[in-house]
């Protein structure tokens, strides 16, 4: 399991190091046509910030997210499985109430 | 604007380091301190306090209380409320700051802001100046940095977050505990790209810090001149809560422990024997227990041994050393035990902390928050007028401007931990006797007691300042 999380945290670095060096992700951004009244905020939040921000927080999001979705997923799994196994057992105690 | 101007001209007791929010601003009316909250803050500041996220705050011992008043406002034509936070003992900067109280700072700062985000706001910025020690334990006392969270905005705080709290952590972890004097030239945190090119190689490996100071500060490079909105740039709740996360778990993963040695056999360095010590001790306590002093500052304190004796009278006590290892043992040691009155800062005495910021007045110096009642300056003279050349003259002027009390330890040459100062120079002080000490510092303060220490040459007094 181990093996599989470093894997996939060393995809991951690989993604955003390609992404932060790779001139067309920036090209891509459009930072010129922002709305700069809705966000009165008093301090900088510098736009480098702001992306590499943005940038993280997609990443360490969507590894929080498989996280959750896989306990999820795992769960369904398991609920299903024993959900199966309970209602076979408990189908067949009522119809063994119902036959007495 | 004019509007502005002109209410900033009647703000004269505004103070000289609340001027960056146009929410409000700090002021001091009759010594006590105010913050004025400002029209243009109401709606957040009503959502503040309505949500019950300031009661959370205060509950949970992370934000300074405070009561709404009814005097009258400095600017009252800005002016929404007056508010009256309780006061802070002593005020300190994260540049006196040891290792662990920065981190304890920053893990704050980040409680805070999650518990925000619970009632709908978020920090609106996260200096390291918003964080004071009070009773011991870091707390937040920017009311008016919470603003409404928008869902899908990005974290306006977090390059604030990276410069002042991750950069300098992770420079004294990585590469130097000295490092963190930096914050004292870098008002507003530690530029990334600098901390970037001080950190070691291996720092990289590290997907937290590649990510929050080596990509961040590259990203701030590429996109320097480019304008931006923070409205146009979305970033989920998973992200955020990702992010914080991300940088909380870095934060407590970074330690710091001095040249590879135990804590309990770093300070072992005296040449007391175990009964000159009490001795010493007993004598501390009595001094202390004839003056009653309301405060104390304990000056060369070591691990704070001495500093305790006046903590544990319940005596509001600030206790400085310059070496950066003493301050965080001391600091450890007190949060272990719970102490609530003792707070230790890295200072160095022969170079004490000046104004800085704008006009030289935005964080005051060391001096500027004194005097205290009562200065314990023990086994500390010999270091200021052998190490560092000061003349006794000047040690007694220096020291009778920042207290009332002094309780003084005089050692004479012929002490061994002399002997070891003057082993590898020449000694050019014919003028450090015990009678210079004395007639010096009876130019400033008057020696109300004095004892001498048993099984040792040295001499504590009891000295008061005269009056000017």
């Amino acid at each position: 399991m181990n093996r599989v999380k470093q894997l996939g945290i060393t995809l991951a670095v690989i993604i955003s190091l390609s992404l932060v060096f790779s001139q067309t992700a920036y090209a891509s951004i459009d930072v010129g046509t922002f709305d700069q009244a809705a966000y009165a905020y008093y301090i900088d939040p510098g736009t480098g910030s702001i992306i590499i921000q943005v940038l993280i927080g997609a990443l360490v999001g969507g590894l929080a997210l498989i996280g959750v979705y896989r306990v999820r997923v795992k769960n369904f799994l398991t609920n299903l499985f024993t959900g199966r196994r309970q209602n076979k057992e408990s189908g067949e105690g009522k119809e063994g109430e119902e036959s007495e | 604007m004019e509007k502005v101007k002109r209410g900033r001209k009647a703000s004269s007791a505004q103070l000289p380091s609340s001027f960056r929010d146009p929410s409000g601003f700090l002021f001091r009316q009759d010594g006590v301190i105010y913050r004025q909250v400002n029209l243009v803050y109401k709606d957040n500041y009503d959502h503040f306090m309505d949500s019950g996220l300031y009661q959370a705050l205060v509950d949970d011992n992370l934000l300074i209380p405070h009561v709404e008043v009814g005097i009258e406002s400095p600017v009252p034509e800005l002016a929404y409320r007056v508010i009256k936070p309780e006061p802070i003992p002593f005020i300190s900067y994260p540049y006196e700051w040891c290792f662990s109280q920065l981190r304890d700072a920053a893990l704050t700062t980040l409680k805070v802001q999650r518990k925000a985000l619970d009632f709908g706001m978020s920090l609106r910025d996260s200096s390291s100046y918003n964080i004071q020690f009070k009773n011991g334990r870091p707390i937040f006392i920017d009311t008016l940095s919470f603003g409404k969270y928008r869902e899908g905005e990005p974290w306006v705080a977090y390059r604030q977050f990276c410069q002042h709290f991750l950069a300098p952590l992770a420079l004294m972890s990585y590469k130097d505990i000295r490092l963190s004097q930096l914050l004292g030239i870098h008002i507003d945190g530690l530029p990334l790209d600098l901390t970037a090119c001080l950190l070691p190689w291996r720092t990289r490996l590290r997907f937290s810090l590649l990510s929050h100071i080596h990509l961040h500060a590259r990203s701030q490079r590429h996109f320097a001149d480019k304008p931006i909105s923070v409205g146009q740039q979305r970033i989920s709740r998973y992200a955020f809560m990702g992010i914080l996360n991300s940088l909380e778990s870095i934060v407590k993963k970074l330690k710091w422990q001095p040249g590879g040695t135990e804590w309990a056999d770093y300070y072992q360095d005296t040449n007391y024997s175990p009964q000159a010590f009490e001795h010493k001790k007993a004598i501390v306590a009595d001094f202390l227990d004839k003056i009653k002093p309301a405060t104390v500052w304990d000056l060369g304190a070591n691990v704070g041994i001495f500093s305790r004796l006046a903590s544990d009278r319940g005596i509001p006590t600030v206790s400085f050393d310059v070496d950066p290892a003493a301050v965080e043992k001391n600091y450890l040691d007190y949060v272990a035990r719970g102490d609530t009155s003792i707070l230790p800062l890295v200072i160095d005495l022969t170079n004490p902390s000046p104004g800085i910021g704008w006009e030289n007045k935005e964080r005051m110096s060391l001096k500027e928050r004194g005097p205290a009642d009562a200065v314990l300056a023990l086994a500390l003279v010999h270091h200021l007028a052998i190490s560092n050349n000061v003349p006794l003259s000047r040690i007694a002027g220096f020291l009778s401007d920042i207290c009332h009390w002094l309780i003084i330890e005089f050692v004479p040459k012929t002490d061994s931990q002399i002997q070891r100062l003057l082993a590898t120079r020449e000694d050019i002080f014919p003028d450090y006797t015990r009678q210079a000490f004395e007639q010096e510092f009876g130019r400033y303060f008057t020696i109300s007691d004095s004892a001498d220490i048993r099984e040792s040459q040295r001499t504590l007094y009891l000295m008061r300042r005269m009056q000017r």
